[in-house]
């Protein structure tokens, strides 16, 4: 098995002097394909920052990363956003569907945005968010949506363009328990069926059930959690 | 394609609308303030250009027919038409003067013409018709609104009444307003029989200018041709020495609150939506297709501005053309052209703004709540 995603020696300050916030310590860990992994720890102890890095939102100080054997961290600025398109679905607490397009179009556009032609992109897109149960919502307003219906339409647009890693922060964290339950079903099936890479970041002990490894970050120091614990 | 563009500008229908009302009144403003320039360029060159001469005999040192003044003897036309190649020569009155209507006594600019001849006559009858018999006068439309004048009324010119026949049209100049008369009865009315302003010259076949001046010049004394172009642009000239520099300041008053209210708008419509473009360059869209998703939505806004601004522009004309006459417009098809274009380019400016925004936006942030 590959390591889609290896994270080496990451370290990252913000601020300077003494109002520096170390907020990752030089983090190390890798991620298989069908593998999930879990970074739980308290709020501010580095989860957000971590997974903004992996997802190459955010340069590290020191330390590299590699997608799909790439190494993301050496690339320049321009080329990320292609590497993000391509690699990368991001899944995030707050949903972030683009409020004026519908459900199908929310996830068709980054098939468009990818060069793939409209009716395709469309057909692409209606099928995948079959697969999720929202067949009978293509045309809705998202603003009209469920929680869990607006988390599993952000899971179909991070699935829609077939990247290599998925980034999930606190995917449930705004969804009742029975939509988290739903949402849990679903990236364990990204990972089992379509053997991709998943980073879960959360305060939600209930994903450590769909999880292969879990991680405690604390203060930006990150260790693995022996599955005894 | 998915039009995002027109998508987030129709999410809010209401605001969109808003919006383009908004551009559109800008655009109102910039269009009726050229239109009235125009407008009253146009009237300055009305009365010469519709004379049915293509040459004026008028005094040495006359130009325009405001500032300059020109006499010259009367009863000249007969020897005028002997010239080579003058088919028609027919004297002209121009004479502003205050007249009486009822109570009331209005300034106009009142036109004697040779009634047989058809040389100075009002060219365009609005209502009624054009004077066929001594003691009948043909007011400016607007002047016959402004003043409740209506047709077969009595006014009174000078020593002489009048029957009104006819409203004419396109004889107002912002600051007075043509009436025409037969050349027989402002000669009495004014008691002018010895001199008249101009002779009205209608030509046939090829007539050098030069030698037409020179033979009028031998036949009156202190006379001199002018083409009737000349003395339109004479009186355009005056119009805009003292009208262009206001206008001009007001035109670029105009550009700029219409081009700040797009601009603003522009740069409002994307700034409302940094998050979901945050969002988008998280996901990985390139940068040109950001800039072009903020370039339609400009070009939304404007041009759906420039169209709303075109039709309140013709609503302000029909309004303005039933209450208040004395406005005229007048507006070549190349200025909505300019200001289309002018309305374009700001909303490439200000999307330029825009983009800088869109492309400092952060994209981490999509992580933040
Ligand atoms: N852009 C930034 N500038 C300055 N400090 C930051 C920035 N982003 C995060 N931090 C700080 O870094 C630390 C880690 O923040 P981070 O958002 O990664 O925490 P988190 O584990 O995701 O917390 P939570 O569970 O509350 O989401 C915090 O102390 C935070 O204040
Ligand atoms: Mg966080």
């Amino acid at each position: 098995m590959n390591s889609l995603v290896e994270v080496k020696n990451i370290s990252k300050t913000f601020g300077s002097g003494h109002t520096a916030v170390k907020a990752v310590d030089n983090v190390s860990f890798s991620v298989k394909d069908g593998e999930i992994a879990l970074i739980m720890g308290p709020s501010g102890s580095g989860k957000t920052t971590l997974l903004t890095i992996i997802g190459t939102l955010l340069s590290p100080d020191s330390g590299s990363v590699f997608i799909n054997g790439l190494e993301v961290t050496a690339l320049s600025k321009r080329k990320l956003p292609d590497v993000r398109l391509k690699k990368i679905g991001f899944i995030f607490q707050s949903f972030n569907l683009l409020s004026s397009l519908n459900v199908l179009e929310n996830v068709a556009i980054v098939l468009e945005l990818m060069g793939t032609r409209s009716r395709k992109a469309k057909q692409q897109a209606q099928k995948l968010l079959e697969e999720l149960g929202l067949g009978n919502r293509l045309k809705y307003n998202v603003a009209n949506l469920s929680g869990g219906e607006k988390q599993r339409v952000s899971i179909a647009r991070a699935l829609v363009t077939n990247p290599a890693v998925v980034l999930a922060d606190e995917p449930t964290a705004n969804l009742d328990s029975k939509s988290g339950h739903k949402v849990m079903e679903l990236l364990r099936n990204i990972a089992k069926q379509e053997g991709k890479g998943v980073i879960i970041v959360t305060h939600d002990m209930r994903l450590k059930d769909i999880a292969d490894k879990t991680f405690w970050i604390e203060d930006g120091k990150l260790r693995e959690h022996s599955p005894l614990q | 394609m998915i039009p995002l563009a027109r998508r987030n500008l129709l999410a809010e229908k209401a605001k969109f609308l808003t919006t383009a009302f908004g551009t559109g009144v800008s655009i109102l403003m910039m269009l009726a303030i050229l239109g009235i320039y125009f407008g009253a360029i146009n009237a300055a060159k009305a009365i010469p250009q519709n004379s049915g001469a293509k040459y004026w005999v008028v005094q040495t040192g006359s130009a325009d027919m405001y500032h300059t003044f020109s006499i010259l003897p009367a009863g000249m036309q007969e020897k005028l038409e002997q010239i080579d190649g003058v088919e028609k020569a027919a004297p002209l009155i121009n004479h502003a003067t205050r007249i009486k209507v009822g109570d009331d006594l209005i300034t106009s600019a009142v036109i004697g013409y040779e009634i047989n001849s058809g040389l100075g006559a009002p060219w365009d009858i609005v209502s009624g018709q054009n004077i066929k018999n001594y003691g009948e006068i043909v007011v400016d439309r607007s002047m016959a609104i402004k003043n409740n004048i209506e047709i077969n009324d009595i006014v009174e010119v000078g020593n002489k009444t009048f029957k009104v026949v006819g409203f004419s049209g396109d004889t107002n100049t912002f600051v007075f307003q043509y009436v025409f008369i037969p050349l027989k009865d402002a000669l009495e009315a004014f008691e002018t029989s010895h001199t008249v302003n101009y002779y009205l010259l209608k030509t046939s076949g090829n007539v050098d200018k030069d030698t037409l001046d020179k033979k009028v010049a031998s036949l009156v004394k202190n006379a001199m041709v002018k083409e009737s172009a000349e003395i339109s642009d004479a009186n355009v000239a005056v119009i805009k020495t003292s009208f262009l520099p206001i206008i001009a300041f007001l035109i670029i008053i105009g550009l700029f609150a219409g081009m700040t209210v797009i601009g603003v708008t522009v740069y409002t419509t994307t700034s409302e939506r940094a998050r979901e473009f945050g969002v988008l360059k998280a996901i990985g869209i390139k940068n040109t297709r950001l800039f072009r998703i903020v370039l339609q939505q400009a070009f939304v806004i404007s041009i759906v501005g420039f169209f709303a601004g075109v039709l309140l522009y013709f609503l302000v004309q029909f309004l303005a053309y039933k209450w208040m006459p004395e406005l005229t417009f007048a507006l070549d098809i190349k200025y909505y052209v300019y200001i289309l274009l002018l309305t374009l380019l700001m909303s490439v400016l200000a999307s330029i703004v825009s983009i800088r925004k869109v492309l400092s936006i952060d994209p981490a942030l999509v992580f933040k709540a």
